[in-house]
């Protein structure tokens, strides 16, 4: 599990331009799927049929593969590139960053106009610097609407603790990649890898009109509470698998909530609840489609959130892992 | 003159039937089929048993307005903006209130009375209110209900060299652009759509994409322009006068790359300027339409507005043009098999 987390960090996923973890993603699902397909938006369609023939339920498992990124807005005459953002970054966490875009694999580092108090500054005082001197040059490695994502990759902190610029959420895509090759199900299974969660869940809202499954689960990472002076949550890093109960965008029917709990005590992992009203996911896009679908969520505990260093728990993906696979064959 | 019709047209997001009808009696003669949905979008079929994607072409057709909510002892009314508007630009404002397009003007305490620190910030919307010259609440009454509407009382004047102005060129500029448009011929299926209550939250256009179940959108809007005073470059969002705008990237949607190359590549061939829209924020009814069904192809198309959502709306005309021309090669091109999705 460790290496495919680590080989789906790699690849950049900027909202928008998800190709190069996409193309990854897709080579990596084939051989064990039974179709695959994308839509306008840019999502990823992995289908799994139902173990028997008979069955004609389906649960759609979403895990989103975007990134937020830095999209180019403007070029100056020497070839530095302006820059907006595209989902929750923050300003003061970007100077001095490294950076790479995604269409064209050129990296760059980004600055700041000189004089500004960190606490002032704004996407309008900051730049990419890609090393070239003028615009032509430029626009060899980026044009405006090309989007940057981080270029740190992976790192292992003791013997448990993972890092990198992209576990959220390739930490999900991981957990799904694995859901789909090897679960046992009376459900035909829609894995998606979604696009433009972090721009405001777009890819899936459209997923979930196009499957209007049975049932839907979201794969995402969720903030912790326990660094010094967090925001108050009693999630913990190590602690197990989150079980979802809300987010700022919906609130998860006990059923739905409490069928993973099952899950959880028959496969003997370890499982928080995840309470988290200041943040949102795909699951608020989804179960608001159409008629309304049962929609739960799975997240893993995750520090550091929008920053190059976002830091995961080996142990609460191998609960993740272990309450997904239950959850899957208790479906029917 | 169609622009100025349009212009000085009165529709509020909400309360469109003024300018609704106005677009009525311009396109009527043209189309397969006129009708508006429950939302009291405008919608006009054409074509549509041809061959070929089919295309639903958006403008909206309200525009930012007041509401009056409540009418005080003195006779002066309180509003609330329908649409985005800065509080800062409305004191002294002549407006048009009600049914009867009263005239009025926004009022305020003047700068001798004000104390010192309050000069020191600028007005807030609780400390404006509309005039329309009544002494009392029983007065105002006879002509004015809560829950009436306002709108700048800007008149539509050309100005400068090939410049204009008016109160709602966002959107009526695109209005015009879709007025010139129906009246050609495409050997296309296309739905156009006189949208309502985009100022409010795009809430129009989400309906009418589901109805229409369109292959290929295009919005065609005013957007901002700052190309003034010092402005950096990733400032100014557009250039007035430098053509049509096309959207990258906005709050509400990431533009679709391949049609939006397409229209560019569309325009270098007819020789018809076109800018890229350098900003992030603002939405327009792609960010609904986008997202409908299984999602939606689509591209905004801009003309450049300076002082947006605010009593005295610049564009180019040349711009206005330009944007005319720009629909028209971008259907003919589709219309020749020049994209597909």
């Amino acid at each position: 599990m460790k290496d495919l987390i680590r080989s789906l960090t790699i690849p950049s996923g900027p909202s928008g331009y998800e190709l190069p973890i996409k193309n990854d993603i897709r080579q990596i699902v084939t051989p064990f799927i039974d179709e695959c397909y994308e839509d306008i938006l840019g999502n990823l369609y992995a289908v799994k049929n139902a173990k028997s023939s008979s069955s004609d339920k389906t649960v759609m498992l979403v895990a989103h593969m975007d990134e937020p990124a830095l999209s180019v807005i403007d070029m100056d005459d020497h070839g530095f590139l302006r820059i907006a953002p595209l989902g929750p970054l923050r300003p003061s966490a970007l100077v001095g960053a490294r950076v790479v875009f995604a269409r064209t694999g050129r990296r760059g580092i980004v600055g700041a106009d000189h004089g500004i108090a960190l606490k002032d500054l704004e996407f309008a005082h900051l730049f990419i610097d890609i090393g070239v001197s003028n615009p032509t040059d430029a626009n060899n490695y980026a044009q405006i609407g090309d989007a940057a994502t981080f270029a740190y990759g992976f790192d292992e902190i003791g013997d448990h603790m993972i890092v990198g610029h992209a576990l959220d959420n390739r930490v999900g895509c991981a957990l799904l990649i694995d859901a789909l090759q090897h679960a046992q199900s009376e459900y035909t299974i829609v894995g998606v890898f979604s696009a433009q969660q972090a721009v405001g869940s777009r890819g899936a809202k459209v997923a979930a009109h196009r499957i209007h499954p049975n049932v839907s689960l979201v794969l995402d990472v969720s903030p912790t509470g326990d660094t010094p002076k967090s925001e108050n949550s009693a999630l913990e890093l190590g602690q197990g698998a989150g079980i979802k109960v809300l987010d700022a965008s919906m609130v998860v029917a006990p059923k739905w909530r409490d069928s993973l709990i099952e899950a959880a005590k028959t496969a003997h992992a370890r499982y928080q609840m995840d309470v988290s009203p200041h943040t949102t996911s795909d699951a608020g896009a989804i179960f608001l489609t159409q008629d309304g679908i049962p929609t739960c969520g799975l997240s893993i505990p995750a520090r550091y959130l929008f920053t190059p260093s976002q830091m995961v728990h080996l142990d609460d993906v191998t609960s993740a892992q272990q309450i997904l696979s239950s959850w899957l064959s208790r479906l029917g | 003159m169609l622009l100025k019709k349009l212009t000085e047209a009165f529709g509020p997001s909400g309360f469109e039937d003024e300018i609704r009808q106005v677009i009525y009696e311009e396109i009527k003669s043209y189309g397969d089929s006129i009708y508006t949905d429950a939302l009291g979008t405008l919608i006009v079929e054409t074509n549509l048993e041809a061959k070929g994607p089919k295309l639903l072409v958006v403008a909206h057709m309200d525009e930012v307005g007041f509401m009056i909510v409540d009418i005080n002892d003195y006779g002066l009314l309180r509003f609330r903006p329908l649409g985005g508007v800065d509080p800062r630009i409305l004191v002294s404002k002549p407006v048009l209130v009600g049914p009867n397009r009263l005239y009025g003007v926004i009022g305020s305490k003047a700068v001798h009375l004000q104390e010192p620190e309050e000069r020191e910030h600028p007005l807030q919307l609780q400390q404006l209110y509309i005039d329309i010259g009544a002494h009392s609440r029983e007065e105002a009454e006879k002509y004015v209900t809560v829950g009436d509407l306002a709108v700048f009382a800007t008149k539509y004047e050309e100005v400068g060299d090939r410049r204009a102005k008016s109160k709602s060129f966002d959107d009526r500029v695109g209005c015009a652009v879709l007025i010139e448009t129906l009246k050609k011929k495409f050997n296309l299926p296309i739905v156009y759509a006189f949208t309502v209550q985009e100022e409010t939250g795009l809430r129009g256009a989400g309906p009418v994409a589901y109805r229409v179940k369109p292959d290929l959108a295009i919005v065609i809007e005013g957007t901002v322009c700052f190309d003034v005073v010092e402005t950096p470059s990733h400032g100014q969002s557009t250039i007035q006068g430098a053509g049509p705008a096309l959207s990258v990237v906005d709050s509400k949607t990431i533009g679709h790359r391949t049609f939006r190359e397409h229209i560019l590549e569309v325009g270098a061939q007819e020789g018809i300027p076109v800018q890229l829209r350098r900003t992030i924020g603002g939405a327009n009814d792609i960010g609904a339409i986008h997202l409908t069904g299984m999602g939606i192809v689509s591209a905004a198309i801009s003309v450049p507005t300076r002082y947006i959502h605010a009593p005295s709306q610049m564009i180019s005309l040349d711009d206005f043009f330009n944007t005319v021309r720009l629909l028209e090669a971008v259907l003919r091109s589709i219309e020749q098999g020049g994209f597909s999705i």
